[in-house]
């Protein structure tokens, strides 16, 4: 009766545990799919080639969810906005992240990037710690992932710091005096500009 | 002697105000937290308290005029006149020079593991790098730079923040660590090597800083090309960076100190 018991706990702890372990490798291993298309596109073409800029986007966008992205940076206020202005503030921050991080993926050379540990951050998040290693040094990178149909990345820090929660200091200011609209405005007047 | 006396009874004496302060502020972080939303999935969220807001903002866009203006063109001239290979050595050896500080700090935090580490590089890199100019040091697994000042080992300390401070020039700091920036400077080697002028400290302190201008320069640009309400971000960046720098080093503490991870 004993051995049974044991037998069954054994057989649970296995498969919660075995489970859990298969999850934990499906983020890590969504976002290397992605860092290893980067990291080709950086090698195979140089910088300038035609269509380079375009292959990094794709890459890049497959597996991030701009909405969940734009959202948990509006935080309470994306109540607040029409589905137009949730719209239009999804794809005018998304170009505005695209221009200011895709313009640093393309400066590094001979870059290297290290995957250190996954750790999962309750039900359906996961955290995935990474360095991305250059000749002028390192620089630490984690990725914070949603599963939905595939999992997607919603947040990245770069030496610690959170580019949704930094987002979204910047725009609960903004917010705080000025209308949606006019904080759209001045998103896409940024994402166009240099 | 009597003047180094009274400099420690100063920071000693600023310490413990801190002390006194760092509760307040720890009730001004919960009514924060409270304010934003904090998502699944989401860790929770470092603030700074910024109560001399105005006089922040004064000198935020002062060094904004200043990086633009002064530094920027500056900077051209520098990079034009000492190639990136040469700025790369001269960083070196500042960085070595800078070691006691590094040293000092771990031993502070109870990291005799980090304090050897810094030594090892530091013995490695004066002889075979000669001065310095090369990080030989870092070649090996492990052996790389490691960060400590004396900001951080109060914060490891359990000391908050206490309130957010730009600095002239230097840019975002705050009580506490911009008073661990004093403490760090008066580490340097040649201001406890007696004998030696005091304007040596200055003018090895300042080539090491000026040094580093293009590089600073080139994060500061790609920051504001990125941020939509600059002072906020820059506050906000800050916040998070020291954050996260003394979580690592509570994390992997020897000791348990009072800093809660």
């Amino acid at each position: 009766m004993i051995s049974r018991i044991v037998g069954v706990l054994i057989l649970v702890f296995l498969l919660a545990h075995s489970s859990q372990a298969a999850m934990a490798g499906q983020a890590e291993d969504a976002l290397k799919t992605s860092v290893n298309e980067v990291l080709d596109i950086l090698k195979s073409d140089n910088p300038g080639a035609p269509g380079r800029t375009e292959k990094l986007y794709t890459s890049v966008r497959k597996v991030f969810d701009p909405e969940e992205l734009a959202r948990r940076t509006l935080a309470a206020h994306w109540n607040s906005f029409s589905p137009e202005e949730r719209t239009r503030f999804t794809e005018a921050f998304v170009s505005l992240l695209e221009r200011t991080y895709l313009r640093r993926i393309e400066s590094y050379t001979n870059a290297q990037v290290v995957f250190l540990n996954e750790s999962a951050l309750g039900e359906g998040h996961s955290e995935v710690s990474t360095k991305i290693v250059t000749s002028a040094g390192e620089v630490p990178i984690v990725y914070r992932l949603i599963r939905k149909n595939d999992w997607k990345v919603y947040d990245v820090s770069i030496e610690g710091v959170s580019l949704v929660q930094n987002y979204r200091n910047q725009f609960n200011e903004i917010l705080a005096k000025e209308s949606p609209a006019q904080l759209i405005g001045r998103v896409e007047s940024m994402g166009s500009a240099s | 002697m009597s003047s180094k006396h009274r400099r420690l009874v100063l920071i000693v004496a600023l310490l413990l105000s801190l002390a006194t302060l760092n509760g307040c502020v720890t009730r001004n972080q919960a009514r924060n937290e409270a304010d934003v939303q904090v998502d699944s999935g989401e860790a929770p969220l470092p603030q700074i308290a910024d109560p001399l807001e105005p006089w922040n903002r004064f000198w935020f866009g002062f060094n904004d005029v200043f990086y633009l203006k002064v530094a920027k063109p500056f900077s051209k001239v520098y990079s034009f006149a000492v190639p990136n290979y040469a700025q790369e050595r001269i960083n070196n050896a500042f960085t070595n020079f800078l070691f006691p500080a590094r040293f000092v700090n771990a031993l502070l935090q109870l990291r005799p593991d980090k304090a050897s580490r810094e030594l090892g590089r530091f013995i490695v890199n004066s002889t075979f790098g000669l001065g310095g100019l090369y990080d030989l040091a870092a070649t090996k697994p492990d052996m790389g730079p490691q960060e400590l000042d004396f900001g951080q080992t109060l914060g490891v300390w359990g000391v908050g923040h206490g309130f957010y401070l730009v600095l002239p020039l230097l840019g975002p700091s705050s009580l506490r660590d911009g008073i661990g920036l004093a403490a760090d400077s008066t580490m340097q080697p040649t201001t406890f090597i007696s004998g030696t002028p005091y304007v040596v400290t200055i003018i090895v302190d300042g080539a090491g800083r000026v040094n580093r201008i293009p590089h600073t320069l080139t994060i500061y640009e790609e920051f504001k090309r990125s941020a939509i309400e600059p002072y906020t971000a820059a506050r906000d960046a800050y916040a998070q960076m020291r954050a996260k720098l003394i979580n690592d080093a509570v994390r992997s503490a020897w000791v348990k100190t009072n800093a809660q991870p």
